[in-house]
């Protein structure tokens, strides 16, 4: 009976307009966004180049990842150049006022972004009247007058229209993936495929606990406007609030100061200190400004980590979060990632304090799928207990349910 | 007759459940979002007035022959519709190696929010069923049948759609403020309430379009507007 139930509803699913939608909507955003984050690679790949090609240990730029064409993440503030002098790192001003400052009013339309927002708002608008249309045209009635038992109906309705869904989004998938593939300057490992095939099994995770929360508002109503509605807000909570208010609440909990007044702050140590330039030596106040200089930074960043782990640990408690999480971590463009990377230039700052006079190399290892994935581990089981959950609640709902 | 229209619209939607739970939702968030920001905009001044005065110390201090370049860092002071909305983040100041990277995940939401998607949500959801609902249940034959032209319908259904919608949104956008002016530190000047007026009215014809892409669907084709409500979902 299942099988049939599966049947029907892809069948009834590749006749409907909702599907001709998902389809033109998964091919039409997957291709834009697959081209504008091509080009988006191949510019940071050329600044790369420029500043490897004129820096040597001077200029330092994480190189760019391939998979940046399909999450970006953290990449505007881990991929900036940075310029070594006097014993520290500093961001290079030209990178600095360079900064696309449109991004901050329109976010960037990377693979992640298209599968929270857009592909999770269709999986609602597919799964919205899932129970309640069949209720409103009769047809629960005539199913349940049959040998079959709610949670076959209810399996059967979730896998059928899954289907429905997933198939026009990996075939738009592949075949992005295939142009991607054969387009100048990319080059994907081993590794890399095995990254993108856990991102894409994640965003299918994810889309299925969207068709699952259709699913269970849809078991709660009766009438399919009603759902929609309900469906609509739910998607709001979900998608923008709910990974808002928990960074807000991190916040509460860890409040970090501004990067302005650390900056200033050690302007003020550094002015300080130069006043005393006629009592002492002049080596004395520069070992005395960079230790007040690391005391503060120090300070701060301990100060930075603690909020951005509670904020990683709150946001799983939302599916967009933890999809996020996932995802970014997957592509080296997440939390870690740029934690790892700043870690590296402070370790280099100290390598070559320790070897004055000879040019130390700067080394920076990226984290391995296996250090990712540990990483990920929990964001992951978020997403799961999401799922079984979520079917837990349709399923109660469904036995409740009036089909009458 | 558009003014009957425009009443039998604007009763429609105000006697409806989905009216009153998405009132009901617009309201609540409206004013967790003006709490959040405020807070957020109150602390942000706080550490601006600390930083400009931080600022001073140091330029008092400076000799004359060290002021410039790199102490002299341009200050942009926050504006003062900041805390409804955000806006892009002053790029000028002091680059630094120690960012706070969780916002370019985790992006905090302003009042645009509320405007941007659940506004415009709202307005077609309004606008999905108003002539396929009409025919569906049979009411369109029956207005058709007096003497009413098509366009007369239309215009009439547009403007109180987007009455009905004004409601909820001119309730929060004015809660809003008033939180704001009795808790947030602020002074707004004319130009600040100028700019009010004129993104209330931005809104408003944001809105209206939004209302009118509904409309166009619901009435070019009654496939699409059911397969939304969840009716007829066949091609």
């Amino acid at each position: 009976m299942l099988t049939i139930i599966i049947k029907k509803e892809l069948l009834e699913n590749l006749v409907s307009y909702k599907f001709i939608l998902i389809t033109i909507a998964c091919f039409v955003l997957l291709g834009f966004c697959n081209y504008a984050m091509y080009k988006n690679y191949q510019k940071n790949l050329e600044d790369y180049n420029l500043s490897s090609m004129q820096g040597g240990n001077v200029l330092i730029r994480k190189p760019p990842s391939v998979l940046s064409i399909y999450v970006n993440g953290v990449q505007d503030l881990l991929e900036r150049t940075f310029w070594y002098q006097q014993g520290m790192f500093e961001p290079m001003d030209i990178n600095f006022l360079n900064f696309n400052v449109y991004r901050q009013l329109f976010p960037v339309l990377d693979f992640a972004y298209l599968v929270k927002v857009v592909l999770s708002f269709l999986a609602m608008i597919l799964g919205f009247d899932l129970l309640c249309g069949e209720k409103v045209r009769g047809t629960l009635r005539l199913m349940l007058g049959n040998s079959v038992s709610r949670n076959t109906i209810i399996l059967g309705k979730i896998l059928g229209n899954y289907l429905a869904f997933v198939i026009p989004f990996l075939l738009a998938f592949l075949a992005y993936f295939i142009i991607v593939q054969i387009m100048p300057d990319v080059g994907f490992s081993a590794e890399d495929h095995l990254r993108l095939l856990l991102i894409l099994g994640i965003s299918m995770l994810y889309l299925f606990i969207f068709l699952l929360i259709a699913l269970t508002v849809s078991s709660l109503v009766y009438s399919p406007k009603s759902s929609i509605i309900g469906c609509f807000l739910v998607w709001i909570f979900m998608v923008f609030l709910l990974p808002n208010f928990l960074t807000l609440t991190a916040r509460k909990f860890e409040r970090i100061p501004d990067t302005q007044k650390i900056a200033e702050a050690k302007k003020w140590a550094h002015e300080e200190f130069k006043k005393s330039e006629q009592q002492h030596s002049e080596g004395w106040v520069r070992q005395q400004t960079q230790e007040k200089y690391r005391a503060i930074s120090m300070d701060f960043r301990s100060k930075l980590l603690t909020y951005t782990r509670i904020a990683k640990l709150l946001n799983r408690f939302s599916p967009a979060g933890a999809y996020l999480l996932f995802t970014t971590n997957l592509t080296k463009y997440g939390l870690d990632d740029e934690h790892v990377f700043r870690q590296a230039l402070f370790q280099h700052v100290q390598n070559s304090e320790a070897n004055p006079g000879t040019t130390v190399p700067f080394k920076f290892k990226e984290m391995s799928l296996i250090q990712s994935m540990r990483n990920s581990a929990f964001d992951l089981f978020a997403l799961l207990f999401f799922a079984v959950l979520l079917y837990l609640c349709a399923f109660v709902a469904f036995l409740k349910y009036d089909v009458r | 007759m558009i003014p009957n229209i425009i009443r039998k619209e604007l009763l429609d939607n105000l006697q409806s459940r989905v009216f009153v739970i998405s009132f009901a939702f617009v309201l609540l968030l409206s004013a967790v979002c003006s709490f959040i920001l405020i807070e957020n905009f109150n602390e942000k001044q706080r550490e601006n007035s600390d930083y400009m005065a931080q600022h001073e110390r140091v330029l008092d201090y400076l000799t004359p022959e060290a002021v410039g370049g790199i102490y002299l860092n341009p200050i942009r002071p926050l504006p003062q519709l900041n805390m409804l909305f955000k806006g892009i983040k002053p790029i000028v100041g002091i680059p630094s190696i120690d960012q706070d990277t969780v916002p370019l995940l985790f992006p905090q939401t302003d009042f645009f929010l509320i405007i941007g998607i659940l506004m415009s949500l709202m307005s077609l959801l309004f606008s999905f069923a108003a002539i396929s609902g009409e025919k569906q249940e049979g009411t369109l034959r029956a207005i058709f049948s007096n003497p009413v032209r098509r366009s007369t319908l239309l215009i009439g259904k547009w403007i109180g759609g987007i009455v009905s919608l004004a409601i909820p949104f001119s309730a929060c956008y004015l809660f809003a403020i008033l939180v704001t002016l009795i808790l947030g530190n602020i002074a707004w000047t004319a130009t600040e309430w100028l700019s009010l007026l004129s993104i209330y009215f931005l809104g408003l014809i944001y809105i209206s379009m939004f209302y009118l892409i509904g409309l166009y669907i619901s009435a070019s084709g009654q496939g699409v507007c059911s397969c939304a409500i969840g009716s007829e979902n066949n091609v």
